[in-house]
């Protein structure tokens, strides 16, 4: 692939690397960094990567060791979930780089129209600015177990009303 | 917002509830070692808990990258102003600017690979050292800002949750929230380059990142003086319902939970809606609402008027403080009064009270040499009932509480008979330190207090005008 080729693909497909190197750092901005890093190496090995498909797999080897060597040079910081459960994540998240983001997108923005208000603002205070489960309760002014059990259900209907969405549209092609 | 009405949960619903939930508290880093333990267990032996992890990962990123007003503008930016042939976002710099925070100036994309290559090198390099130096200077670097000017019940409560009642100044780091509460409260936010925030009355706020001036507005009243900041890391101000992105200027805002009024007193600010990314720039002199869906406009700064009125016709006012909304046995014509209430007034311990709302920002009302305060009301019981008017100083940059203004002689009936009473508002006096009188400062807040036992005030109509007798007039309404 050319360096163009790699920099479009990363940025149409940085949402999936963004989850799987999240779920190791545990942190939005560290996952920033880790993918510019990432980025920057794979530019850098451009000639190596045959297409989209194989940029993927390797941006997530990539992501996973490049996300190891911050959390060992930060000793606040730990990794809590083990090497070989990060290697069966790896090819779970294969399972997702066959969907669109664009499309998810549209199917994200049309599920969190119908969340109550109450609802959204939650996420938003959640996902948007990044606040603790301790924080959000402080905020809505309930104990932290209400917002993880707020969290849970919003997922859940999140999950069900996206999976429709995106079943009724795969029923129109 | 969740189960759709008539599904029946079952075991595998709970057993992805609990999943979840434990997801949750693994990303706040809040699952002791067994817990870790039984969550690795479940993610190697379980495909099913495998897939909901990675879908709420992805889903998580997936919001976050949506509905982030400072992360879609950055995207759009890079947009509007590198597009390559394809549509796409091409160049090592573009790359840089989407995908991290650092900011990268803009290269040449027409660039040989060697400088290319030269370049990644060198920007690795880069952010090797940054982060090294992160690491190597945490503490120093997340102190992010200093806590000064204290006054009254300011606290700061750590991203733990731990909360320390501050007396005269603290350093602030990253995700400490700081609460000021009560109005004659107010403390400022002082950063190293000059920018301050002043926090006044029940007011919380979070300080974001270190790497850049983020702050979350819970709810409150802030009025900023920012100094220049780097076009692509402005200070962000983010309310429940509204993003504010400054570059350098003067401004107030007032945050509730569905709506954030701006008033911008020199240079311009980005006002963005974060339900639907609509978006206005206010120049000086002038000032924008955001709602839920309201239209935003961009207005002048009202002066501040010299009457004011309350008639609770159609409920109580937006905001009200204080008070319960009556219907019954009003005068001819009325169709609402306010009742006063018993709770907490501010920190002052619980009284019975009618409070209107805060208006920090735009003020109540003017006073003139001649200005008057007129209620209609009536009390079952006779006792005392004090009038608050409470105050700021009149500077809107840096406006602090002033102090109370205070009626003692209120009208001691108790017939239950409705009167309409006139008072002049030179009546009031000051019962804070200073010798400013009412026409200097600015009234922000009005209360009607009284100890128990209730004497059953109800006030159908409130109103101030620029003119009146001059003295105290009562009149019995038959």
């Amino acid at each position: 692939m050319d360096a163009n080729g790699i920099v479009r693909a990363l940025i149409r497909d940085r949402v999936k690397l963004l989850g799987f190197i999240w779920a190791i750092v545990r942190d939005h901005h560290l996952a920033d960094d880790v993918l510019q890093d990432v980025t920057v190496l794979a530019m850098e090995r451009a000639a190596e990567i045959r297409d989209d498909e194989h940029l993927l797999l390797w941006s997530r080897k990539a992501a996973r060791y490049k996300s190891l060597e911050i959390l060992r040079s930060q000793a606040h910081r730990t990794l809590a979930l083990d090497h070989d459960v990060l290697e069966s994540l790896e090819a779970q998240w294969a399972s997702v780089d066959a969907a669109a983001t664009s499309d998810e997108v549209g199917y994200l923005r049309g599920c969190m129209e119908r969340l109550t208000p109450h609802a959204q603002r939650i996420v938003h205070l959640r996902y948007t600015q990044g606040l603790s489960g301790i924080q959000v309760a402080e905020i809505i002014k309930v104990k932290v177990h209400s917002v993880y059990v707020a969290l849970t259900r919003i997922h859940r209907a999140l999950e069900e009303c996206i999976r429709h969405r995106r079943q009724a549209a795969e029923g129109c092609t | 917002m969740t189960d759709q009405p008539g599904k029946v949960r079952d075991d595998s619903d709970q057993a992805a509830d609990d999943f979840l939930a434990s997801v949750l508290r693994y990303f706040d880093g809040d699952l002791n070692d067994a817990e870790v333990a039984e969550l690795n267990q479940l993610l190697r032996g379980d495909p099913t808990s495998r897939r909901w992890f990675v879908e709420y990962c992805t889903r998580s990123c997936l919001i976050r990258e949506t509905f982030d007003p400072e992360r879609q503008a950055l995207l759009r930016r890079e947009h509007d102003t590198e597009p390559s042939a394809t549509g796409g976002h091409t160049g090592i710099a573009g790359a840089l600017r989407v995908f991290g925070p650092l900011q990268r100036a803009t290269g040449d994309r027409r660039q040989s690979w060697r400088i290319l290559a030269a370049l990644c090198v060198l920007v690795g390099v880069a952010a090797v050292l940054l982060l090294w130096q992160w690491g190597g200077r945490e503490r120093e670097v997340l102190t992010i800002a200093s806590l000064e000017d204290v006054v009254g019940d300011v606290r700061v409560v750590t991203a733990k949750g731990q909360s320390h009642r501050i007396e005269s100044s603290a350093a602030i780091k990253s995700g400490d929230t700081i609460r000021t509460r009560g109005t004659e409260s107010s403390a400022v936010l002082a950063y190293a380059d000059g920018t301050r925030l002043t926090l006044v009355g029940n007011t919380s706020v979070m300080c974001g990142d270190h790497r850049s001036k983020s702050i979350v507005v819970h709810q409150g009243t802030l009025a900023a003086s920012v100094k220049p900041q780097p076009a692509e890391k402005p200070l962000v101000l983010t309310t429940p319902s509204a993003q504010v992105q400054v570059l350098g200027t003067r401004f107030q805002i007032e945050a509730l939970e569905n709506r954030t009024d701006l008033s911008v007193t020199e240079g311009r600010v980005r006002l963005v809606r974060i339900r639907d990314q609509e978006s206005v720039e206010v120049p000086d002199g002038k000032y924008a609402t955001v709602t839920e869906r309201n239209t935003l406009l961009v207005k002048d700064i009202p002066g501040l008027p010299s009457t004011w009125e309350e008639t609770f016709e159609a409920g109580l006012p937006e905001g009200w403080a204080r008070g319960k909304w009556v219907t019954d046995e009003l005068p001819a014509g009325s169709k609402g009064a306010v009742k006063a209430a018993w709770g907490e007034v501010d920190s002052e311990g619980a009284n019975y009270s009618v409070g209107s709302s805060e208006q920090w920002l735009q003020g109540l009302f003017a006073v003139q040499k001649n200005s008057h305060i007129h209620f209609t009301f009536k009390t079952e019981k006779q006792g005392w009932i004090n009038i608050f008017i409470v105050t700021r100083t009149s500077g809107s940059d840096d406006a602090r509480f002033s102090g109370n203004y205070l009626l003692r002689d209120f009208p001691k009936t108790g017939s239950g008979q409705w009167e309409t009473v006139s008072i002049p508002l030179d009546k009031f006096k000051r019962i804070h330190r200073g010798m400013e009188s009412l026409r200097e400062v600015v009234p922000f807040k009005l209360l009607f207090v009284f100890d128990a036992p209730d004497r059953g005030l109800v006030i159908d109509r409130v109103w101030v005008t620029p003119d009146g007798p001059g003295r105290v007039v009562s009149e019995v309404i038959h």
